[in-house]
């Protein structure tokens, strides 16, 4: 018989090698970015970074149970056309990923600012991968998603490339590795916001309540070797009924 | 057949369920999902007639020859029959069941992240409706609330039941006296209806959904108002957490299986 903390760690090894295959596969789209712009003589223009139109595209096929999108954000004025920048790619059930557009226009009641966005600035000024998140991403795609987010550093600043994991899918992930009705196993965001459990009761998308903090019984971290750029905790609860007696 | 014209009630929540249907539709194939909708929601049952094709028509602002395709789709599912002549026309033919596979299929992939969201909504038009109703509910909305809770809490059909239960829903945001707050309701339960309310559930917690619904109604009658959001509030959680609650059991069953 599986002791519960054998599911947590079973579940954390499933949930990191996927999470840090991610990652790894967006570094080296990065790196590749870094390397477009330290080899030009001056500020590429967007049309050098044309390579990334396929490479995100094979990148999204590839990985579409677990993300739905992923796309590049270029540093504030690097781009000798236009100041910003913001290209993202959604995955769709038949063909090619389509271009999602964004309202870049600051007068726009839906102008999307990415240059304030925690994924934007956070691994922009930090130079550090992270999963941020779990957030509802208004005036981008409208849904409650994690986005993996990488920089890019080149002369001209720092891009970000990330994906977006949406929550459905990283659930059946998550309830696929766990195999467990019993004891609730809560699957915790930076900021205590639950991403996924196995309890009815403590939805997706919710902060944990101070209760059921109190009755932690195991807590794991996630990616033990990379707990910054993957700050997700299990952790499992005891019985209510076991705190009261 | 015995028909009865249907009411202007019925009418009037049909209208409501516009803008329920899926993006992309063309004019007539929304008119047909609406009226699908209203026969699956118990709106129109079996025998209801339909106004006749021109009032029909003029209420849901198309033109006959749209409403006659609109039928025409509907004929072919076997949901209306027509007939002509002096006491012709086109009369319900069946309540529509989806089986326990497409329900639980629908229920299985839609994810806790968006049933949390559903019942958040939910959860905000039910208080917002019943606190609106304690102020504003008529005599004839309380006791209409008071029949339906006894309604749904005496009927023994699993289905049947669950459709009371969203009749009583959509019946506080009609004692709100919002037409908006009313159509949102009307559009949510519609989305539900498409989901596994699962096996019939053992009495204890099928008696604590009629408290419940008992202690909304009990509130809007005393004309108290926080009282009547906070039990909406309470009961529209608990619904979405039996949901939530089938979901993960449904998702980890299958896995087991696979």
């Amino acid at each position: 018989m599986e002791t519960p903390m054998e599911a947590l760690e079973r579940t954390a090894t499933i949930l990191s090698s996927s999470i840090n295959g991610l990652f790894t596969d967006l570094e080296k789209i990065a790196d590749a970015v870094t390397a477009v712009a330290n080899a030009a003589p001056e500020a590429p223009r967007r049309s050098e970074f044309l390579f990334l139109k396929q490479e995100l595209a094979d990148f999204i096929k590839l990985n579409s149970d677990l993300i739905n999108g992923a796309g590049i954000a270029y540093a504030t004025g690097s781009l000798p056309e236009t100041p910003h920048w913001l290209e993202w790619w959604r995955g769709q059930p038949k063909g090619g990923p389509r271009f999602v557009t964004h309202d870049l226009n600051p007068d726009s009641l839906s102008y999307y600012d990415y240059t304030t966005r925690e994924w934007f600035t956070l691994p922009a000024s930090t130079g550090q991968p992270v999963a941020v998140g779990p957030y509802v991403d208004l005036g981008g795609i409208n849904v409650n998603i994690i986005t993996l987010c990488v920089p890019a550093p080149t002369p001209q600043g720092t891009h970000v490339l990330g994906c977006d994991l949406t929550l459905a899918k990283l659930e059946r992930v998550f309830l696929r590795a766990l195999q467990l009705r019993e004891p609730a196993v809560i699957l915790l965001g930076p900021n205590g916001r639950v991403i996924t459990s196995n309890n009815a009761r403590i939805a997706t998308g919710t902060l944990l309540l101070e209760e059921d903090a109190q009755r932690v019984a195991a807590s794991l971290d996630v990616s033990a070797g990379h707990p910054s750029r993957l700050p997700w905790k299990l952790i499992s609860l005891h019985d209510k009924a076991r705190i009261g007696s | 057949m015995q028909s009865m014209a249907i009411s202007s009630r019925a009418l009037d929540l049909l209208l409501l369920l516009r803008g329920s249907e899926p993006e992309g539709l063309g004019r007539a194939d929304q008119v047909s999902y609406q009226i699908e909708t209203a026969i699956l929601m118990g709106i129109l049952t079996e025998g209801d007639r339909l106004p006749t094709e021109s009032v029909l028509a003029a209420e849901l602002g198309i033109s006959p020859i749209t409403l006659r395709q609109s039928l025409a789709a509907l004929r072919t599912k076997g949901l209306i029959e027509t007939s002509r002549g002096r006491s012709g026309g086109s009369v319900i033919r069946r309540q529509i069941e989806l089986t326990d596979t497409q329900l639980q299929h629908k229920l299985k992939d839609t994810s806790t992240e968006a049933l949390r969201d559903l019942g958040d909504l939910g959860a905000a038009i039910a208080s917002m409706s019943a606190r609106l109703a304690a102020s504003r509910a008529g005599p004839q909305n309380v006791e209409d609330l008071e029949n339906l809770a006894k309604r749904h809490r005496d009927t023994l059909d699993e289905r049947a039941r669950r459709r009371m239960d969203s009749r009583f829903h959509v019946s506080v945001s009609i004692a709100a006296q919002s037409s908006r707050l009313t159509s949102a309701a009307l559009q949510l339960e519609a989305e539900l209806m498409t989901l596994w309310w699962g096996l019939p559930v053992h009495s204890g917690s099928q008696n604590s959904l009629v408290k419940q619904h008992m202690a909304i109604v009990d509130a809007i009658r005393d004309r108290d108002a926080d009282a009547a959001a906070r039990a909406a509030e309470h009961h529209s959680r608990s619904e979405m957490e039996y949901l939530i609650e089938q979901h993960l059991g449904l998702t980890m069953r299958t896995e087991e299986g696979a």
